[in-house]
């Protein structure tokens, strides 16, 4: 008679999205890190198509796990207001995918359209020392690639930009969200 | 307990980091580091072939009357001279090639077998051995 010994393996398809996302080794994923941004600055012409090249690959990420972040955690209710969206971003987003929230989330004074999520130390730029004959680069433009592919996933067109703050040790930055037009007219629909 | 300085080699016995770790340490030109860093690379592979019994590490410590030299010899060739009072009996080597696991083979700048030009490294290095400039 034949009988499988094995238990009954299933799809992963088949399997439940895990409630926490596994961790990774910091040493592993930054030495994957650096060899991704080895590689698009031996394919960057400039600086700032570097930047662009490290953000499009941020962009895969953040979209992916904007979409996993979101069935997890109540799929029910997608989020449809800038606000909600920025804080499951600062929040939850940032929490499975580098263990902390974000520092805060700002709303800038200047206009209307732009919010301001800091990080005094994000984790892919941990390791990161530029060298002074590429100072105006920014590692960070891969999370800001991540927040841009989050929110784009999420239909909230945008444009991020990373900036540095020189405040002593560390690499205090801020991710600089600004909102397309249709969205904030969106928004001002709600009101 | 004090150190004097740091040295490190590369696989092809070039010096690729140097630091003073005391006020103490005595002002050499950077042409005579590397001329030491390179001389005690020779040293080391001198002393595996030399040795009649087999040997793996080589020279791992120099004692002199009142300094050491403590060598830690890493699976991958690069090498780490620390020198030291005397008196120092557990020379944080380990620690120091942790910190250059971190703070150097992660920078996606750093070039292997290359000086290592960046402030982080020889600020850690600093730390571990309590010396403040």
């Amino acid at each position: 008679m034949l009988q499988s010994s094995s238990p009954r393996t299933s799809h992963p398809l088949d399997l439940p999205l895990p409630r926490r996302p596994g961790e990774v080794s910091l040493s592993a994923f930054t030495l994957l890190f650096s060899e991704l941004v080895q590689l698009h600055q031996t394919s960057a012409s400039s600086v700032s198509d570097f930047e662009s090249l490290l953000s499009k690959s941020g962009w895969e990420v953040g979209s992916r796990t904007y979409l996993m972040s979101s069935q997890v955690q109540g799929g029910k209710n997608r989020e449809i207001r800038v606000l909600g969206v920025l804080q499951f971003l600062s929040s939850t987003i940032w929490t499975s995918l580098f263990n902390k929230k974000a520092d805060s989330l700002e709303k800038s004074l200047n206009s209307s359209s732009e919010y301001m999520i800091h990080d005094s130390n994000p984790l892919p730029t941990i390791f990161c020392e530029v060298p002074s004959s590429l100072s105006s680069f920014n590692p960070a433009s891969f999370v800001s690639g991540i927040v841009k592919g989050a929110l784009e996933t999420a239909g909230f067109g945008c444009e991020v930009t990373a900036h540095r703050v020189d405040e002593g040790e560390g690499n205090r930055t801020v991710f600089l969200v600004n909102f397309c037009r249709e969205v904030m007219e969106r928004e001002e629909a709600f009101v | 307990m004090s150190y004097l300085s740091l040295l490190i080699t590369s696989r092809s016995g070039g010096l690729i980091f140097h630091t003073p770790l005391s006020p103490h340490t005595p002002p050499l030109q950077t042409n005579d580091w590397l001329r030491i860093g390179s001389t005690f690379h020779s040293l080391i592979a001198i002393s595996k072939t030399a040795t009649p019994t087999t040997t793996k590490e080589g020279i791992t410590k120099v004692t002199c009357d009142n300094i050491n030299i403590s060598i830690l010899s890493t699976p991958t060739g690069i090498k780490f001279y620390l020198v030291s009072d005397a008196n120092v009996t557990n020379p944080p080597l380990n620690e120091i090639y942790a910190a250059w696991s971190d703070w150097v083979l992660k920078n996606p700048f750093y070039e292997i077998d290359m000086p290592v030009r960046g402030e982080r490294f020889r600020r850690e290095v600093e730390r571990i051995c309590g010396y403040t400039r």
